[in-house]
């Protein structure tokens, strides 16, 4: 038999195997609750997304506590499908009111605010509304297809492995985030170091636990991550409301428009389809590396966009092109996020860090081996990566009726109906009100932190990462005999501390030339 | 400039520029922070029994304290040299944060006196209070169905069983 009747032979079985696989995937998915599941969330996504203030973190930690006694499947589509629905929803508020839900969506504030103000919002929002649609489902296809073929690649991965492309994973992360790279870094730091509290992994011993035995089971991932990101939002909307005479709206910005214009026609949409199919490749590739995000994502296809366009003029004055480039960018990451979290366990941004702190609440390790254990459950989310498209469609084209209304969500009642849905889901985690105290406590250190200008994005990602950081190193360290060359003898881990010196040098220029700008 | 009207020129940014004060403020705070960790809560609060040649479990906190040490004497470099201001957030520790976050521990203890319940009406309540919200039927009506609704999933949907508190204990013997 020749090379080339080989290699045929192994696409063959892996495309055969793939199929049998998939058919498992689908009989496991295709149930009511899960399909309910899926609509829901992404209504729930929209609803929230579309909220200036209340970010996406804030949206899938909120749905966290109410998947505890959810099917693993069901749990994970209903997450999935908060977040695809939370990254359109920011462009709802970005186009009308021109302020964005997310940090993504800010791209598309550009084009969609000013055709909001020539009357043209729901031409904006069905644009937005497609683009969303097939940004991700190009990026998600693509990801179905090789995920398996990357999970036989992540078996390569050993504990030096692990260490090297943790830290590689960190220093892209605290150095992206926020506005200094110090500070983001110092914020990763101070994550790793919570995780640490508790019994040490290897020896049992106890680590900074006081003497209570609360503290020596560790810090519970669930009121911690509500804490960092719920309270603070709390507190500054408080900040916000006492600061407004009368009734505090979600959104204190008139919109420019009504959004009964959405007649967009077919000639409009195809222009826009190849900027959509680019997005969608641009969010795929973005979305893989750990720290960047659907922001990046939105700004580098909408500057291509603007390069290949025949009317690059249109762009930032009621580009439909830029809408579309821009929103097939951010939320084509949404399934890409999902390859190093299946693949290696490693998040690579903060909310694939919840999903995998979901993950970990049903005793599901992601990883290689969740390709061998549980190939049902991974062929399951694929099906529901897959109809979160199709819900997005729908339940999107009917929130784009409703848009207006969710802007006008009076914050006195909105937050402090989010404050005790925090307190309700810490305690349900493990039934304990030492975790609504942890909760609150990681509230105000949160809020602390984003007062001092620190995000609190790498502090949540550290703090899920640094078991698998501690045990890489110190497995590598045992195994050696305590030789720090270990970490030098394996091609992968050479190639991600070149990757990390790359990047810390790249940042560190960023920062220098901002400073001296 | 000699360093002495640098440091000089420092201050006085640190004084008017709210951004630069509280950059120098975080960086004075890690650094001590790392500093007690390395020389204090590292050596008296991680158990060490001798891990015969393996790793130590004080070897990543020392690590990661390490570099806490190192980054804070970064960012404390970079903060100095800073001559032209930072934007600080508009974020602000006012009265009624204070109220709120001291409210927040109330509430917690309040859940194992009175009941996860009765805490919560009563901190649905407060919140509703704080955010400016003035008529006592909205109030009264928004926070009986919010708990209800609340205790109704999490108790008989999710079976969580919610603390009665320590008083109804009491009365009910």
């Amino acid at each position: 038999m020749d090379n080339l009747s080989i290699i045929w032979e192994a696409v063959f079985n892996y495309f055969i195997t793939y199929i049998d696989n998939f058919q498992m995937g689908i009989s496991y998915f295709f149930t009511w609750i899960n399909i309910a599941a899926i609509f829901g969330g992404v209504g729930i996504g929209c609803f929230f997304g579309a909220l200036p203030g209340m970010s996406i973190t804030m949206a899938v930690a909120l749905t966290l506590p109410f998947t505890f006694s959810m099917e693993p499947l069901t749990a994970i589509s209903l997450l999935t499908a908060v977040y695809v629905g939370a990254i359109y929803g920011g462009s709802i508020s970005a186009i009308l009111l021109n302020t964005p839900g997310t940090p993504a969506a800010s791209c598309t504030c550009m084009d969609g605010f000013k055709l909001s103000q020539k009357g043209q919002a729901g031409k904006a929002l069905q644009m937005a509304n497609w683009a969303s649609c097939v940004g991700d489902l190009i990026s998600t296809t693509i990801v179905i297809l090789i995920l398996p073929l990357l999970a036989k690649l992540a078996l390569y991965f050993g504990s030096p492995e692990y260490f090297a492309l943790i830290l590689f994973s960190i220093t892209v992360i605290g150095g992206v985030t926020g506005k200094s790279m110090l500070k983001g870094l110092i914020s990763g730091c101070l994550g790793f170091l919570v995780a640490t509290i508790g019994m040490d992994p290897f020896s049992g011993a106890g680590r900074f636990d006081f003497g209570s035995l609360e503290l020596m089971k560790g810090i519970a991932f669930v009121p911690l991550l509500i804490g960092l990101f719920a309270i603070p939002e709390v507190l500054t909307q408080l900040n916000r409301s006492r600061k407004m005479k009368g009734k505090a709206h979600i959104a204190d910005i008139e919109t420019s428009s009504s959004v009964t214009d959405s007649n967009l026609t077919w000639g409009e949409f195809k222009n826009s389809f190849p900027h959509m199919v680019r997005g969608g490749i641009i969010g795929l590739v973005l979305g893989i590396i750990p720290g960047l995000g659907a922001t990046p994502a939105a700004f580098v296809s909408y500057e291509r966009a603007k390069k290949a366009s025949k009317t690059p003029e249109q762009f930032g004055n009621g580009s439909l092109e830029g809408i579309a480039a821009a929103e097939a960018g951010n939320n084509a990451v949404n399934g890409a996020t999902l390859v190093p979290l299946l693949t290696l366990g490693i998040p690579g941004d903060v909310i694939t860090a919840v999903m995998l702190g979901a993950f970990m609440i049903f005793d599901l390790k992601p990883g290689p081996l969740l390709f061998v254990q549980h190939i049902d459950l991974v062929f399951g989310l694929f099906c529901a990566l897959l109809m979160c498209d199709i819900a997005l469609r729908i339940v999107g084209t009917i929130f784009i009726k409703y848009a207006q209304l969710i802007t006008k969500v009076p914050t006195s009642f909105v937050f402090p109906a989010v404050a005790i849905l925090c307190v309700y889901g810490s305690y349900a985690i493990n039934n304990s009100v030492f975790d609504i105290l942890t909760m609150f406590a990681f509230g105000v250190v949160g809020f602390i932190m984003l007062f001092m200008g620190m995000s609190p994005i790498p502090f949540l990602i550290a703090f899920v990462l640094a078991p698998m950081l501690e045990k890489g190193l110190r497995r590598s360290l045992d195994i050696s005999g305590g030789d720090p060359m270990i970490f030098f003898q394996s091609p992968i881990a050479i190639i991600f501390f070149i990757f990390t010196i790359l990047a810390i040098i790249s940042l560190t220029r960023g920062n220098l030339k901002k400073y001296r700008d | 400039m000699n360093n002495a009207e640098r440091a000089k020129s420092f201050l006085e940014l640190i004084h008017e520029n709210q951004g630069v004060r509280r950059d120098f403020i975080l960086s004075i705070i890690c650094l001590g922070f790392s500093l007690v960790l390395l020389l204090w809560l590292i050596p008296n609060y991680v158990l060490d029994y001798g891990m015969g040649g393996k790793v130590s479990p004080r070897f990543f906190p020392y690590i990661i304290a390490g570099s806490i040490l190192i980054l804070s004497i970064a960012f404390l470099i970079q903060t100095i040299k800073n001559e032209k201001g930072a934007q600080a957030d508009a974020r602000k520790f006012d009265t009624p944060t204070i109220i709120c976050i001291v409210s927040f521990f109330a509430y917690q203890q309040l859940i194992t006196i009175i009941g996860f319940i009765p805490a919560s009406f009563l901190y649905t309540i407060c919140l509703m209070l704080l955010y400016g919200v003035r008529s006592k039927m909205t109030i009264g009506i928004f926070s009986v169905i919010l708990i209800l609704i609340l205790s109704f999933f999490f108790e008989n949907v999710a079976q969580v069983p919610l603390p009665k508190g320590l008083l109804l204990e009491w009365l009910l013997g």
